[in-house]
């Protein structure tokens, strides 16, 4: 199985599920800044072919993030990340090209704000380094663009002062995202270090499982076992009782083995190989909090878990559906879907009205 | 639960630190670059690098300091924050004496500033006065330049684009911050205390096994034998078992405390297969007995424990009276194959049927992070591979 990119995004979803309403303002505001300057600056503007399809690449670079950086797509991949980029610094070079020699001041374009706002979100979905990769790659391309144009403006300043002013918007907000998503993947990691589950609850669940074995002993078998110590003696009647204790021991023990977290769930689940044991800890949490999510308890729901083992996968269907006709709430599965759209290498999730059909695939 | 709080306002605090440590990078960035266009047009331009710097200073430093180091004092924050307004005014009364240099003016240092100023005071200052905040602070913005740069030198008044965006673009961050901040508390909640459940019930399960696994070499293996035992006086090593297991179970650290088998039970392979043999089972041992001593104690001990419940399982159930014992492997990891020419076994429908070969053998092997393989076939005799991993040279 491919292991999970390390963002913010993978380690928690909850933040990608705000981070992609950022993404979605910033997009917003960023086409209206490119829209806002371009009638602005119109006098400079010599080819409006261009400078229409540069608001059409930032628009496009802003809906495409807006739509990759939905939980109902996570992960926010590497080349989603490209793509936004290469869309915005295309829509940053068809601004410039449609000025090109009519540009006399270079801090009204609207190239380089506008791709700063698209990537208001982006600290979230994308490792630290990656960002600043993106960056550079970014600042170079906008800082050769406005040497380029250099020769049409009105005042005559060194060719750093134009780079400057050209990258300001993008380096601030590049510097500042991978800063972001370094600063939240320490203190995440530093939360993973430290485990949701402490010595406290551990001894916790010790104590119980402790408990309840004794308890199935103790009311027979070990006071049985004791009384024959004591004697010494085993008559025939003890003979019986031992194999009668035995099988039925037996048979709790078999049961008690043949316990799967997903009992817990209380959903109707079809596993007779048992593959439900083979899920990592993160996907169990993504179907578990997926399915406590969708079933509301105060609210009649079906829901029910197919696994079917093949040679090197296990296919699962999941299907949750509220018989109350309400719609689930998406905005609640959101960070959960993510997690599930993470964690398994493989998946599919429809959401229509009030059922979550979920279908996925992990190693055997 | 009691660490669940704990850890929601480690995730909370994370995303907050985070967040503040982006805006003061933002802000730094924004000052940087300030410098480096006043030094590119100072020739120009004219300006005052000891203004700038003190300027710089309190606009910008300052809030970094609150942002930072939490600081909670109202009164220092409001220091702080005029002390930011007053380098705001430092910055456009160093630049006034500009006379028109064109592109890259002292406006649009002005214009640096300005946005720097907003976003920095605008996150240092929101949730006292949420929503208030940003725009007060814009307006400062554009009426401070005003004051100090358009009236007094009678200059037409330019509309900042820049600076407006960068408050606008906190306002909309601040409201969807705002807007999710209850649901998302929720959600940080929810799924928290779901990671919790799933590492509990991993933990529970592992525990489950191993207890499944010493009540089978226990209680269950004790009444077999009294089930199967003529009456009359117990024999002695029998009643010393009895009592052995009972004494396990009796102590408050039976469940994670040493096996029984480290007690009495098993000096090793040699005395293991002796006590086969006063049950009637010949085992013939071969390969690298050696791999055996690389490995920890407690790996040993579970590890002969299964080879100890395959030999069980021989004598119980493959009619044969001889079996044998293979050592293998390698340094990352070592093998046991217990090897019979009995009736063999087809997969048992009945999972009760194999209870010793599931709680004794495999869920301990699994828990070594190890595995059990068997192949049988009726009439073809039985072999069963135990494998644990290796452990690093000390």
């Amino acid at each position: 199985m491919s292991i999970p990119e390390r963002t913010v995004q993978v380690l928690s979803p909850v933040s990608g599920v705000v981070a992609h309403r950022i993404a979605i303002g910033g997009g917003v505001l960023g086409v209206a800044a490119a829209v806002v300057l371009t009638f602005q600056g119109i006098d400079q503007i010599h080819s409006f072919p261009l400078a229409m399809l540069g608001l059409v690449a930032i628009t496009a670079s802003a809906v495409y993030f807006g739509i990759a950086a939905s939980p109902f797509r996570a992960p926010f991949t590497r080349l989603d990340h490209a793509v936004v980029a290469s869309l915005g610094l295309g829509a940053v070079a068809l601004n410039a090209g449609s000025q090109l020699g009519t540009n006399t001041i270079i801090r009204d374009d609207w190239g380089p704000p506008a791709l700063a706002l698209v990537l208001l979100g982006v600290g979230i979905f994308r490792p630290t380094i990656e960002l600043i990769v993106c960056s550079a790659i970014s600042c170079t391309v906008i800082a050769s663009i406005a040497v380029l144009e250099s020769s049409s403006f009105t005042s005559r300043l060194p060719l750093v002062t134009y780079a400057l002013v050209a990258i300001t918007p993008v380096l601030a907000m590049g510097v500042s995202t991978a800063v972001l998503s370094s600063a939240f993947f320490r203190a995440y990691e530093r939360y993973a270090a430290i485990g949701a589950d402490g010595p406290e609850l551990r001894a916790a669940v010790e104590a119980t499982v402790r408990e309840r074995r004794l308890e199935a002993l103790g009311d027979e078998v070990l006071p049985f076992l004791t009384s024959v110590v004591e004697s010494g003696v085993l008559t025939e009647r003890d003979s019986l009782r031992a194999r009668r204790l035995a099988s039925e021991l037996r048979a709790v023990t078999v049961a008690q083995l043949d316990e799967s977290w997903i009992d817990e769930l209380g959903i109707e689940v079809h596993d007779p190989s048992r593959s439900a044991e083979r899920m990592s800890g993160e996907q169990r949490s993504a179907i578990r909090g997926l399915v406590q999510t969708a079933v509301d308890p105060d609210v009649a729901a079906r829901a029910s878990m197919r696994l079917t083992d093949h040679d090197r996968a296990i296919v699962g269907t999941l299907v949750l559906e509220r018989r109350d006709g309400e719609r689930l709430d998406r905005g609640e599965l959101a960070p959960y879907i993510a997690m599930v759209r993470t964690f398994f290498p493989t998946v599919r999730t429809e959401v229509r009205g009030g059922t979550l059909r979920v279908i996925f695939a992990y190693d055997a | 639960m009691t660490a669940v709080p704990l850890e929601e306002a480690l995730e909370r605090r994370a995303a907050a630190d985070a967040i503040r440590s982006a805006v003061a990078t933002w802000s730094i960035v924004m000052l940087s670059i300030t410098f480096a266009i006043a030094a590119s047009v100072t020739a120009v331009a004219g300006l005052s690098y000891v203004a700038l710097a003190l300027a710089s200073v309190a606009l910008i430093a300052s809030p970094c300091v609150l942002l930072l180091r939490r600081v909670r004092s109202p009164s220092i924050r409001l220091i702080i924050g005029l002390l930011s307004v007053i380098g705001l005014i430092g910055f456009v009364s160093g630049t006034q004496s500009f006379n028109g240099a064109g592109e890259a003016q002292p406006d649009y240092i002005i214009t640096l500033a300005s946005a720097a100023f907003v976003t920095i005071n605008g996150s240092v200052t929101w949730r006292a006065v949420p929503l208030l905040a940003i725009p007060v602070l814009y307006a400062l913005t554009v009426f401070i330049p005003l004051v100090f740069v358009v009236w007094p030198n009678d200059v037409p008044w330019r509309f900042d684009l820049f600076t407006a965006i960068a408050a606008v673009t906190l306002l909309v961050v601040v409201v969807v911050v705002r807007a999710s901040r209850q649901r998302s508390q929720a959600a940080f909640d929810a799924v928290t205390e779901v990671r919790l459940q799933v590492e509990q019930g991993a933990h529970r399960s592992q525990l489950e096994s191993r207890a499944s696994a010493i009540v089978h070499d226990t209680v269950l293996n004790e009444l077999a034998v009294l089930a199967t035992t003529p009456p009359g006086p117990l024999r002695p090593e029998v009643r010393r078992q009895l009592q052995s297991s009972l004494s396990h179970l009796s102590r408050e650290d039976w469940l994670l405390g040493p096996a029984p088998s480290d007690e009495a039970t098993h000096g090793g392979l040699d005395d293991l297969i002796d006590r086969c043999r006063a049950r009637g089972l010949e085992v013939s041992v071969s390969g690298e007995r050696g791999l055996l001593t690389a490995l920890s104690g407690p790996v040993v001990a579970e590890l002969l424990r299964a080879v100890e419940q395959c030999l069980t399982n021989v004598l119980k159930h493959s009619g044969e009276t001889t079996a044998e014992v293979v050592v293998l492997g390698s340094a990352d990891e070592v093998s046991v194959m217990v090897i019979d020419d009995g009736v063999g076994f087809v997969e048992p429908t009945d999972p009760g049927d194999r209870i010793g070969l599931r709680a004794s053998v495999k869920t301990r092997l699994e828990e070594l992070g190890g595995s059990a393989q068997i192949w049988s076939t009726p009439g073809a005799g039985t072999s069963v591979v135990l494998t644990v991993p290796g452990e690093p040279a000390r």
